[in-house]
């Protein structure tokens, strides 16, 4: 049942790299990190496995509540305490700290079970992680671009996340392992591909929409 | 259709996966665009060519050289800029510096200390791609030129932005701070992207922030069409000439013009924005298309190219309002003569002549070298010049009618004879009714024939035949 789970999850990486080209290339959404989208992937993948199966739920409640609250302890920490005449780490070691202590608190309000608690630490860690970067992204672009930003990076995540709960499609994975080649084979198609964005036909639609024989 | 609209503008407009694999990654090399994007090394190179740009006063490279910076050594207006960050991120503007305290481009005051911390931030790599490290510059803060006064939000300065490929100039941009926009020319904040006719330099369609048509400045109403945009010309040679010293075949060049002293390169773009065509509202890939592979000679060269191809969007909008055809003062004229013979020359067009007059000699390449003998035997023996002299307008009048008449039964071959009253002296001329044509336009007109081999044009068109023109008196 382990090895269910861990094979497809190991190969799954390929897949999610697919998701972001085709979000960024052909969908056109906005997104400055790639590593955060990879990293919340994982945290439902893992945080949903749950007495040797995957809980579709669990994952969602979990990135829900801890991740999120812990993104948003970072932000509003670094808020609190950017004025402070520190170096940057000092400051973002405060932060981890003090945000921990808050995913703690949330981990006992919704009564997680660490029975698998292998999975459940590389969750952790990677939530710890991810809202590093969220918080180094905020101090990058700002508020007013962080939002659609983290977004944008929670639906490709999700969508991944959905991909990897279709039985059939970790079965296939399992069975057929060179599966994980697929993902290079569609990268070159996307990896070419220069026509408009989805995004950039609604951004350049009073001009697309022009008639092209009127000057 | 709008769907047969989209489906075939879809490759006109440039987007990002384009720009990147088809210009960025074919045309700009690693070099060029480590050039562009370090402000400091873009400095020194334009400079070291005779290129204007801002005075840089000073460069602050770590925590050391912050720490020994002086309230003393910042002058009362200045830019704060990091050297490697794009967007404009991190750029702020200084100025009315009044009791230990600097009015900053948003409106608020701010003190030496929290100056002191903006650059801090920047040399921590707040605005660098990537967070690293950078390097903080203050550089001379440029007085608006006064014809954007009328334009501009209080304190900004905007800038314009030209964008080369293939020394080509390809668009262009006004960019014009708003109060939303914090006095910044960032269209992004919701700055005004007013797009510029590369072939006259004036204002054509705008919009505000990414999305918005307007007409008019919002805080003043003033009207954005048709303004006028100072040292255009040299604008666009400063422009090419930087893609020359950079090498980098697709870029953008932005500038601000000084009161005192004109133009200066603000900055370079390897990765220039797309927002442009929104303000142009045409395709960037389309016009690249068309340039590319053209051999350009020199920075003369491209200029003429740009604005041959892409120039005279205002003309072509007063045209449409009006029905009419702008034309310049001097034009090619095509005249069509007897038995098919035509003519191309230059022609004056004077508002100030009633009707068209044509050389004698061109009249002879037409075809009407008989006809002219014809007359001029005719004249001769008609004519009596010192009687004329004794006559007054209403006796000549009904002279120049017998003479008509007179012509008519010898059928000479002229369609009238008139009596010419001018500054340069009065005669009668023939008239011929000839068919002319300037750009494209066909029209009738009653042509005089005169004498006009000491004169620089063999033709004058006046405004009885001016009827379907409107004349830019800045035309080429």
């Amino acid at each position: 049942m382990l090895q269910e789970f861990l094979i497809p999850a190991l190969l799954f990486l390929p897949f999610i790299q697919l998701m972001v080209s085709i979000a960024r290339y052909i969908i056109g959404l906005n997104f400055s990190s790639q590593n955060i989208i990879i990293f919340l992937s994982y945290i439902f993948i893992f945080s949903s496995y749950q007495g040797g199966e995957q809980n579709f739920i669990k994952g969602i409640v979990f990135v829900a509540l801890p991740v999120t609250v812990m993104m948003l302890g970072y932000v509003l920490l670094y808020k609190m305490i950017s004025k402070l005449y520190m170096h940057y780490f000092a400051k973002q070691t405060i932060i981890v700290s003090i945000a921990l202590a808050a995913v703690m608190l949330s981990i006992n309000l919704v009564e997680i079970n660490i029975e698998n608690w292998v999975f459940q630490v590389i969750a952790f860690v990677l939530t710890a992680i991810v809202s590093l970067e969220v918080m180094s992204l905020y101090v990058r672009i700002g508020k007013k671009k962080i939002k659609l930003n983290i977004l944008n990076s929670f639906i490709i995540a999700f969508v991944s996340y959905c991909l990897f709960s279709t039985v059939p499609f970790r079965t296939l994975l399992v069975e057929n392992q060179y599966l994980v080649l697929l993902p290079a084979v569609v990268s070159i198609f996307i990896g070419r591909y220069t026509g408009l964005r989805i995004s950039e036909y609604i951004r350049f639609f009073p001009i697309l929409n022009k008639d092209p024989e009127k000057k | 259709m709008g769907l047969m609209n989209i489906y075939k503008n879809r490759t006109k407009v440039l987007g990002l996966n384009s720009r990147f694999l088809d210009y960025i990654k074919r045309y700009n090399s690693p070099k060029g665009i480590k050039i562009a994007g370090d402000k400091i090394r873009t400095k020194k190179l334009l400079k070291k060519n005779g290129i204007p740009v801002p005075v840089l006063i000073k460069s602050i490279k770590n925590e050391k050289a912050l720490d020994k910076l002086q309230e003393a050594d910042l002058p009362p207006s200045f830019v704060l800029k990091p050297v490697h960050s794009n967007e404009g991120r991190g750029i702020e503007i200084f100025f009315n510096k009044k009791d230990k305290n600097w009015i900053r481009g948003n409106g608020s005051k701010v003190n030496f200390q929290e100056i002191k911390e903006m650059i801090r931030a920047i040399l921590n790599g707040r605005y660098s791609p990537f967070n690293e490290p950078d390097i903080a510059m203050i550089e001379e803060r440029i007085a608006p030129h006064s014809k954007f006064k009328l334009l501009t939000y209080e304190g900004g300065t905007p800038d314009i932005r030209i964008i080369i490929f293939n020394k080509v100039p390809i668009m262009s941009m006004l960019r014009i701070p708003t109060k939303e926009s914090e006095g910044k020319a960032n269209m992004a904040m919701g700055a005004i992207g007013a797009s510029i006719d590369l072939g006259t330099g004036r204002l054509l369609t705008a919009v505000k922030g990414k999305k918005g048509e307007i007409a008019h400045i919002p805080h003043n109403n003033v009207e954005i069409f048709g303004f006028k945009v100072p040292y255009w010309e040299t604008l666009l040679k400063y422009a090419v000439q930087v893609q020359e010293l950079t090498n980098l075949g697709y870029l953008s060049v932005d500038f601000l013009i000084d009161r005192e002293t004109g133009p200066k390169i603000v900055e370079i773009n390897a990765k220039t924005g797309l927002s442009i065509q929104l303000a142009d509202q045409d395709g960037l890939r389309d016009r690249m298309e068309r340039v590319k592979g053209i051999k350009i000679r020199d920075a003369a060269h491209g200029i003429t190219t740009g604005q041959q191809l892409f120039g005279g969007e205002v003309e072509n909008a007063i045209e449409n309002i009006s029905g009419k055809t702008v034309i310049g003062v001097i034009e090619n004229v095509t005249i069509h003569g007897k038995n098919g013979e035509t003519e191309s020359t230059k022609a004056k067009i004077d508002t100030g002549a009633d009707s068209t007059s044509i050389d004698r000699k061109l009249l002879e390449r037409l075809g009407y070298t008989e006809t002219l003998i014809k007359y001029e035997e005719f004249m001769e023996r008609e004519l009596d010049e010192e009687k004329i002299k004794t006559m007054s307008i209403e006796e000549i009048r009904a002279y120049e009618k017998y003479i008509n008449e007179k012509a008519d039964q010898e059928n000479l071959g002229v369609d009238h004879i008139v009596y010419v009253i001018s500054a340069s002296g009065s005669s009668f001329r023939p008239y011929f009714n000839l068919e002319l044509e300037i750009r494209g336009i066909k029209f009738k007109a009653y042509c005089s024939g005169a004498d006009r081999s000491n004169l620089k044009y063999s033709v004058i068109v006046g405004r009885k035949n001016l009827n379907s023109f409107l004349i830019d008196i800045e035309k080429k």
